[in-house]
């Protein structure tokens, strides 16, 4: 279960990093995003990396191959997020990028795994199901 | 959704700042907030209206009334900022070992290893 954030975590979630700041998105944010999300999930899908994505803990080797796999999406995301250039993103050092990604994803991994569970069905639901339907089957005669 | 930027609105926020400006977290806190100060307000006025009624009904013995405004008064009390922040107030040990105290139950403090 998420841990739930605090009033203070809620009201200033800004994180500057080498002077750039990363935000959560908001429903604005999430609407012109939805279009390189739900490509990205897709090919997660392809990948499967759906384990790893929903997990919470983004590992430096998933994200190298989120870049790898969806490249064009990540940096759009990444750069409406930081609302920067999209050629402005390109020319970061590779450890600021890891670590500005990282936080878009630590931000946002509700909306994230949520739209994930949307789109793919949540397996932990699955169980649930198949265990209330085991249980139904037990009354029946 | 609808309510969430329908409640929002009402309460003075603008649409462009709802969809642009806040995050979501943001969006369900100030909601949560506005939905809160609804029914503190509903509440308190809930009370208002039973204190009132309870004050206005006749009364045929002194006691009896100034038991009612004394009543009346604590109640109108709790409504002032500073019964707000005393509420807010965190109890400490000492607060508490008086108030134990006060009602007459003595609190023992707990024998160290070292004293015996």
């Amino acid at each position: 279960m998420p841990k739930k954030k605090s009033d203070e975590e809620i009201i200033f979630p800004e994180i500057t990093i080498d002077g750039t700041t990363v935000k959560p998105w908001g429903f604005g944010a999430l609407f012109e995003l939805s279009d390189s999300l739900e490509k990205i999930l897709d090919k997660v899908e392809e990948k499967n990396l759906v384990e790893e994505i929903e997990s919470g803990f983004l590992t430096n080797i998933t994200l190298a191959r989120l870049f790898t796999i969806a490249n064009k999406e990540v940096l759009r995301i990444i750069a409406y997020t930081v609302a920067c250039d999209q050629d402005d993103v390109k020319g970061w050092e590779m450890d600021k990028g890891v670590k500005i990604a990282t936080v878009i994803y630590n931000q946002n991994k509700e909306t994230i795994v949520g739209a994930l569970k949307n789109a793919l069905g949540s397996p932990t639901q699955e169980k649930k199901t198949t265990k209330k339907n085991k249980k139904d089957g037990e009354h029946k005669p | 959704m609808g309510e969430i930027f329908n409640t929002l609105i009402a309460y003075g926020h603008s649409i462009d700042d709802i969809k642009w400006k806040y995050t979501i977290d943001q969006v369900y806190f100030f909601f949560e907030k506005c939905k809160k100060m609804e029914l503190d307000s509903l509440r308190e006025n809930a009370m208002v209206t039973a204190n009132s009624m309870l004050l206005s009904t006749p009364v045929y013995d002194k006691r009896d009334v100034s038991k009612r405004r004394m009543a009346w008064e604590k109640f109108i009390q709790t409504l002032t900022w500073g019964s707000l922040e005393k509420k807010a107030h965190k109890k400490t040990v000492g607060d508490f070992k008086n108030m134990f105290s006060r009602v007459g139950l003595k609190v023992r403090q707990k024998k160290k290893d070292s004293d015996s």
